[in-house]
């Protein structure tokens, strides 16, 4: 028997019979009895509902994993917010690097002005009239390469990387001499004063290689491969240099090039004819009246001044 | 709380199905028994003992050894009880239900007299008007037929608290009841 129940009815006995105490321990009594009364049914099987359960549990934690993949509309946002911050922070760093690495650095002359500057590496360049030199500014880092269009004289030395020009017609290759390079309307013409320089031309996948050896000249056109190479005539070649004009077999026309360029003028051939004469020597350049009436004496025509162009007839 | 109980837990822990199975496999019957007590609905009763369960398991992590089981799962089993019919009262608001008839029994004095009537009324006063903890001792001991010492070991309480919960609960109920006695 529940001793609290003894108790109860050891309160009960205590009492006066029809007293107010009595009635309330016989209530408290009637209570106690009435509420074991309630009917429970059998319970269910214990090892049946252990069944059910792991089986709620294997739901509940593949669905608590799903949730854990699931992106919510949060962390989506925290993802996208990661993206983009992720993208400028690509874009940055990535256009910092082309800009050190890709952006080329030219050198630009125009008619009557000449440039002499040095290359990242120390070495010096110098540009004739109407030229430009382009390099990137990783220069010298992987690589010492250069476009040109137009003309230059390079006085490079001997480094790690081998020094590259590219032109339109060909590439040149050097690892250490003193040349000249001109490239215009599709042509080049490569002088070396110093050491050996490497013509890389490419037709259709073909390639082909010469050396040019110190004191030696090559011209070639877009297109075509070199000629062979041929001594040097001038001793101040190229001639620009020294503030002279060399030409060897030139025709007129692109001598006439080569005087507007560098005295910024305009000079018109009146005869067709007259563009294909070769001219050969070395020419002072610092005068230009001088200089145009010795060609003119060469090829046996005059020249005359009409407005600002010059006429050569 | 015996000792045997206390490192079941702790393997619970850690994820030991074994342990849980012997928790389950002590406490499911008693629980059942107790959820039914108030909610007098048996498959609604084997539910929320399932669910109980079903946490105590999700939420291992957070079992607390040192303190008694049984009070543990009564607390949760309670409020998902709670949680239903607060539900269910949601449900009945947009159905237009007929609403529940406690007292009817004041309409029909006779009905009063009746012990299976009392027995009613206790039930409703005990899921309704007891604090859960003086709730859990009385449904122990009336229901269950525990006796003190066991309800005493099984809620890590002192005899003397559960004798004091019973008398508290027997006053309670006279006071409630004050009509059908």
């Amino acid at each position: 028997m529940n001793p609290f129940f003894k108790w109860l009815r050891n309160q009960t006995n205590k009492t006066i019979p029809g007293s107010k105490k009595e009635k309330y321990f016989n209530q408290l009594k009637t209570i106690w009895g009435a509420s074991a009364k309630t009917s429970i049914p059998e319970v269910p099987d214990t090892n049946e509902e252990w069944q059910r359960l792991q089986i709620a549990i294997t739901e509940a934690e593949r669905e608590s994993r799903a949730i854990h993949v699931r992106p919510t509309f949060g962390n989506l946002f925290q993802l996208r917010f990661a993206y983009a911050v992720a993208i400028i922070v690509l874009i940055t760093i990535s256009s910092l690097f082309i800009y050190h690495r890709y952006i080329p650095v030219s050198y630009q002359t125009d008619r009557k002005e000449k440039l002499a500057f040095t290359l990242p590496d120390g070495f010096a360049v110098q540009l004739n009239c109407v030229s430009k030199l382009t390099f990137h500014k990783n220069f010298n880092k992987k690589s010492r390469q250069v476009t040109l269009k137009g003309e230059a004289y390079f006085n490079v030395q001997k480094g790690d990387l081998p020094f590259i020009i590219k032109t339109d017609v060909a590439q040149i290759r050097v690892l250490g001499t003193s040349f000249n390079v001109r490239a215009r309307d599709e042509q080049i013409e490569v002088a070396v004063n110093r050491g050996t320089v490497g013509i890389l031309t490419a037709i259709e996948g073909k390639d082909s290689t010469i050396a040019l050896k110190e004191g030696y000249l090559i011209a070639c056109s877009k297109g075509s491969f070199p000629s062979q190479p041929q001594p040097i005539q001038f001793d101040q070649y190229p001639g620009w240099i020294h503030g002279n004009l060399s030409f060897h077999q030139t025709p007129l026309k692109l001598v006439c090039q080569e005087i507007e360029r560098q005295f910024d003028v305009k000079i018109q051939l009146a005869d067709q004819q007259l563009e294909d004469i070769s001219i050969s020597g070395l020419f002072a350049a610092d005068d230009l009246n001088h200089l145009l009436s010795v060609i003119c004496i060469l090829i046996r025509k005059e020249f005359r001044y009409e407005n600002k162009t010059i006429v050569i007839y | 709380m015996d000792e045997s109980e206390k490192s079941l837990l702790q393997k619970i822990k850690q994820s030991d199905r074994n342990a849980f199975q012997q928790i389950f496999t002590k406490y499911h019957p008693i629980l059942f028994r107790y959820i039914f007590y108030r909610t007098k609905n048996y498959s609604l009763a084997q539910d929320i003992v399932q669910e109980t369960f079903l946490k105590v398991w999700l939420n291992r992590e957070s079992l607390k050894p040192r303190l008694a089981f049984f009070p543990y799962i009564v607390k949760i089993s309670s409020n998902l009880v709670k949680d239903h019919y607060k539900h269910e009262q949601v449900r009945n608001k947009h159905k237009d239900s007929i609403p529940i008839i406690e007292n009817s029994i004041d309409d029909d004095p006779d009905a009063a007299l009746d012990f299976n009537l009392l027995e009613q009324q206790i039930n409703i006063t005990v899921n309704n008007n007891l604090p859960l903890k003086c709730r859990t001792i009385f449904i122990l001991s009336r229901v269950e037929g525990k006796s003190n010492q066991e309800i005493a070991d099984l809620l890590n309480l002192s005899k003397k608290t559960v004798e004091n919960q019973l008398y508290h609960a027997l006053k309670v109920l006279k006071k409630k009841l004050q009509k059908f006695l």
